[in-house]
């Protein structure tokens, strides 16, 4: 059982109502973090996630199609400095994802959560975790 | 204002590896605005430490305080607050906060954090230059409002070298020959007979090369 962390922008937000509907015939146990854009995603969020679980999905906009510009090209480049950061802690970058949602955002999520959960499954616990959510 | 930037995060762990408890200081004015020291920055390695520590089966409590100023001694006591049960102090701040707080808590290991660059300027997002070598006898009002010596990478006074090529530095072609850019300012404003003063040889006992540097001002003396 993966227990991930999914910061969605409200651009996704239909698409993370929907998935509640098949998060747990998954397997999965997500915590869905909603934010007003993906560039409202801080480095130190994702680091504080990590904190209490196995891995981090940050899902925004495609290019060019984020409401606030370049949300989503922020949050991409936090999502690679962390990851970026993660070795150096000793910790496996894969533990955190970037998931670009276009209008059919469901299935790229479902998919994007079902490939992180996978690696995952590969990786271990996370030895980082200090504690359960 | 004075630029930073944090140390490799390895580097970090090995100074607090002895420790089980740290204060980890920001600071809330240079190294803030550089993005290198500030409330954000604290909390980002906060996390950091915390994740590696916990990987390394040896946790790391952290406590995150940022103040005003890590410069001056008034702003510094505010972390006696905060110090209850720490084993050493992790400062973000310049050098010159590292050494505030080291001489205010003096009895405790205080590590810094970052590694403090230079005194410049943003010249666009994420991207920082310098801009003064704090010299202690400036000279921008005869160069048009340029540093040959933070600027030019041989710090000349007398013009470009030979290696200034279609305006670049020989040593870096990302970076532009200050004494070109000299130039041009000062022909654009019609001032170029400032080039062709003779200057007395600059006094360089009034930067490091005359020690440690004091400035004393009796009038503001209390």
């Amino acid at each position: 059982m993966s227990e991930l962390t999914a910061f969605l922008c409200a651009g996704t937000a239909a698409a993370h109502r929907r998935l509640g509907e098949w998060a747990r015939p998954l397997g999965m146990d997500v915590r869905m973090v909603e934010v007003p854009c993906g560039g409202k995603v801080e480095v130190v969020q994702i680091l504080r996630a990590l904190l209490v679980s196995e891995g981090v999905l940050v899902a925004g906009c495609p290019a060019d199609a984020c409401r606030h510009l370049t949300g989503n090209v922020r949050a991409r480049a936090r999502v690679a400095y962390v990851q970026g950061l993660l070795p150096q802690l000793r910790l496996e970058p894969q533990r955190v994802a970037w998931a670009e949602l276009g209008p059919d955002g469901a299935i790229k999520l479902e998919r994007a959560l079902g490939d992180l959960a996978e690696s995952l499954s590969g990786l271990g616990p996370n030895r980082g975790r200090v504690s359960a959510r | 204002m004075i630029v930073g930037e944090r140390k490799p995060v390895e580097s970090i762990l090995a100074m607090l590896a002895p420790h089980g408890k740290v204060l980890l200081a920001g600071c809330g004015t240079c190294v803030t605005v550089c993005l290198a020291g500030g409330e954000k920055e604290v909390g980002v390695l906060a996390a950091a430490l915390r994740l590696a520590r916990q990987a390394e089966g040896k946790p790391l409590e952290v406590v995150e305080a940022t103040i005003e100023r890590q410069c001056e001694h008034e702003f510094v006591e505010e972390l006696a607050a905060k110090l209850a049960g720490a084993e050493a102090i992790l400062s973000l701040g310049c050098g010159a906060g590292v050494q505030t707080i080291a001489e205010r808590y003096a009895d405790l290991p205080v590590y810094p954090g970052l590694n403090t660059s230079f005194i410049g300027i943003p010249v666009k997002h994420g991207d920082w230059a310098e801009r003064c070598a704090a010299c202690g006898d400036c000279i921008l009002d005869s160069t048009g409002g340029i540093c040959p010596i933070a600027r030019c990478s041989k710090s000349l006074l007398n013009g470009p070298c030979g290696g200034s090529a279609e305006g670049k530095c020989e040593v870096s072609e990302d970076t532009d020959c200050a004494w070109q850019l000299i130039f041009d300012r000062l022909k654009a404003q019609r001032r170029l007979e400032l080039l062709a003063e003779v200057r007395p040889p600059k006094d360089w006992s009034r930067h490091r090369d005359g020690g440690p540097r004091r400035i004393v001002r009796e009038d503001a003396a209390l």
